[in-house]
């Protein structure tokens, strides 16, 4: 009895399996599905949780990623507006918003990146074309307009990918930007110049600048003596003019002060090395000559 | 139906080989029935699993997470879940800052290894779009770099239902950033003066980027691992360092000049002034001296000035006389015209 009613409950669990399996499908949270009916969608699920379908070939489901997906375009050479050669590329953020649409538009998502990159293909190079290189690259901010351009791409693509294909843009951006390749060696050579020249500027500044410097030093020396000279000649001003304080008394008595002052410059200025020519009458030499005229008197 | 009683009292008597049969039949069951009980326990214990330190996890029951917002993420420990197909258990590394090495930025040098160690290959004089990767600077200079981007995933439920690939994601985010703030920003800003300036402007926008998306990942920290001008023009570059350096080095050596020609003039300066109060010192003390001496002698003088004036010139020839070298006397008695002559070269005297 015991082994009838096992076989019985085994044999019922894997047939409820099998029944669930053809009736009951899961679908996840980060994903989107689609329910057909003989080929026809019918029914659009974007919650996720278990649901119920007739078997196949009744009902169909297909279930999408709806998750961030990210194509990079190619990198494609394109003109300016003022004629000049940039190769850049794009990036694609996007995920999939209704998946009826979706599914009737494209059905899978490597046609989705085909079709999503020969889509921002239709509006890049337009949107390019109508701006020019300075709106990209430029050190001078009110020429910039990164991000617009960014948006002008970004609206029609959006736009068309919802309307179209049931896709949601979250974003369009330019990812790389370079010049063909001529042009490099040609940039190359530009930048050459340009560092030969800050290199001499550097040089040329350096000399300039020290000798600013220095001239500024020298001339801050001359005041600083000149100034120093000016102190020094008042303050000996200040002297002479207190010795003439003292000197007052000389005035009283000037022939004395005349002679005493004499003598002291005589002593001064005769003080080595001097050889001295005197005649007999400078006294006391003068007494030499008396007695020679004594001594001839005498032998007379 | 007697019959049949009979059968079935007589049988595990009767047969002995149908009785054995079913001896093994009752064991084989009972094995059975143990391997099934193992297998129910089996099942469900499949059904723990360990979150790691460094990871969270959610759980998806039929597709839909588990829990409410604020207990759904788990945290490190045991845990249990119904096992597949009823629940889904995803594992994220959400303790762990993972990084992405970036080198679009970074010109190709892969295929083309030195030809013999030690010797530089020639450097190709331009670079080929798509294989050689480069930032344009805002005066289009070419600048080359390789970036380490270091990231997080804060928030594991918005993740799992927005990422897919979160080093694409991350890459072409950052990319975008890049390509749009070296187009204007300056090649001096870029390579030297505001390196630091500009790199926090890049990791800024990335994480206000990512905020944007609301995808769950966080940038921590963008670094630059190299940063360098293009080989082809390097020793332009470097030339302008050193013209650079030597600028600092001759603004230098003038201060130097400057300082010292500065402080020598002070120091003359203060000289001139203490020789200028020395000379006041002096002249006073001077005048002083001479005043008194005359004050001193004028009583002299006044009682008998011919004797004063004599011996006072008469010591001061003593004085002077003393210390010359050579004195010569002529007589002016015999009135007849003389002539002296004086030979001017002496060699100097020991003293």
């Amino acid at each position: 009895m015991k082994k009838n009613f096992l076989t019985i409950f085994v044999g019922v669990l894997i047939g409820v399996l099998l029944v669930l399996y053809l009736v009951a499908f899961q679908l996840s949270v980060n994903e989107k599905a689609v329910l057909t009916t003989f080929g026809k969608p019918t029914k659009t699920l974007d919650k996720p949780g278990l649901y119920w379908k007739l078997p196949w070939p009744f009902q169909k489901v297909y279930a999408f990623d709806a998750r961030l997906i990210i194509d990079e375009s190619v990198f494609e050479e394109t003109l300016t507006g003022d004629g000049k050669n940039i190769v850049f590329s794009t990036c694609l953020g996007w995920r999939i918003q209704d998946p009826k649409i979706f599914l009737e538009s494209i059905g899978s998502i490597s046609d989705a990146k085909r079709n999503l990159e020969g889509l921002v293909r239709t509006f890049k190079s337009g949107v390019i074309g109508h701006h020019d290189f300075a709106n990209l690259i430029s050190l001078d901010n009110d020429s910039i307009q990164f991000e617009q351009i960014e948006e002008e791409m970004y609206q029609p693509v959006a736009k068309e990918a919802e309307t179209r294909y049931g896709i949601h843009v979250d974003f369009l951006y330019i990812t790389r930007i370079a010049l063909p390749e001529q042009t490099t060696a040609k940039v190359f050579e530009r930048m050459k110049k340009e560092r030969e020249r800050i290199a001499e500027r550097f040089r040329a500044e350096g000399d300039a600048k020290a000798n600013e410097l220095k001239a500024k030093a020298r001339s801050e020396r001359d005041q600083i003596l000149a100034r120093a000279e000016a102190k020094a000649k008042k303050i000996r001003g200040e002297g002479d003019a207190a010795a003439a304080e003292y000197y007052r008394i000389f005035e009283d008595n000037q022939k004395l002060a005349v002679f005493l002052q004499k003598l002291e410059t005589l002593e001064k200025v005769l003080k080595k090395k001097a050889t001295v020519i005197l005649d007999t009458q400078t006294p006391p030499f003068d007494i030499l000559d008396s007695i020679e005229t004594q001594t001839q008197q005498q032998t007379r | 139906m007697i019959e049949n009683m009979e059968q079935n009292n007589n049988t595990p008597y009767t047969d002995p080989a149908h009785k054995s049969l079913m001896d093994a039949l009752k064991v084989t069951f009972r094995l059975i029935k143990f391997t099934m009980a193992m297998i129910i326990i089996g099942f469900l214990c499949s059904g723990i699993f360990v979150v790691k330190q460094h990871e969270s996890a959610l759980i998806l029951r039929f597709g839909s997470i588990v829990g409410t917002p604020a207990d759904r993420v788990l945290k490190a420990g045991l845990h249990w879940a119904w096992p597949y197909p009823v629940d889904q258990v995803i594992k994220l590394p959400t303790g762990r800052i993972q990084s992405l090495k970036i080198d679009n930025f970074w010109y190709h040098d892969i295929d083309t290894p030195p030809s013999r160690p030690g010797v530089q290959d020639k450097i190709p004089n331009a670079l080929r779009p798509g294989l050689d990767g480069y930032m344009i600077s805002g005066d289009v200079n070419i600048v080359h770099a390789i970036w380490t981007l270091r990231y997080k995933i804060i928030d594991p439920y918005t993740y799992y239902l927005t990422v897919q690939d979160s080093d694409t994601l991350l890459s072409n985010l950052f990319n975008s950033t890049i390509v749009s703030i070296a187009g204007k920003s300056s090649v001096d800003t870029i390579l030297r003066t505001g390196i630091e300036q500009f790199r926090s402007q890049v990791e800024r926008e990335t994480q206000d980027k990512l905020a944007k998306l609301d995808c769950g990942i966080a940038l921590q920290r963008l670094d630059i691992e190299r940063i360098t001008p293009p080989r082809q023009v390097k020793a332009a570059f470097d030339d302008v360092i050193q013209a650079e350096q030597e600028h600092s080095q001759k603004i230098n050596e003038a201060k130097t000049y400057a300082a010292k020609i500065v402080n020598e003039a002070e120091g003359n300066a203060s000289q001139i002034e203490s020789e200028s109060l020395a000379y006041q010192t002096n002249v006073i003390e001077e005048a002083r001296a001479d005043a008194s001496y005359l004050e001193e002698v004028l009583d002299k003088y006044e009682n008998s000035p011919e004797i004063f004036l004599f011996l006072a010139k008469q010591n001061t020839l003593k004085k002077i006389m003393d210390k010359l070298d050579d004195t010569f006397i002529f007589s002016q008695q015999n009135q007849r015209e003389r002539e002296i002559r004086l030979m001017l070269e002496r060699t100097e005297k020991q003293r």
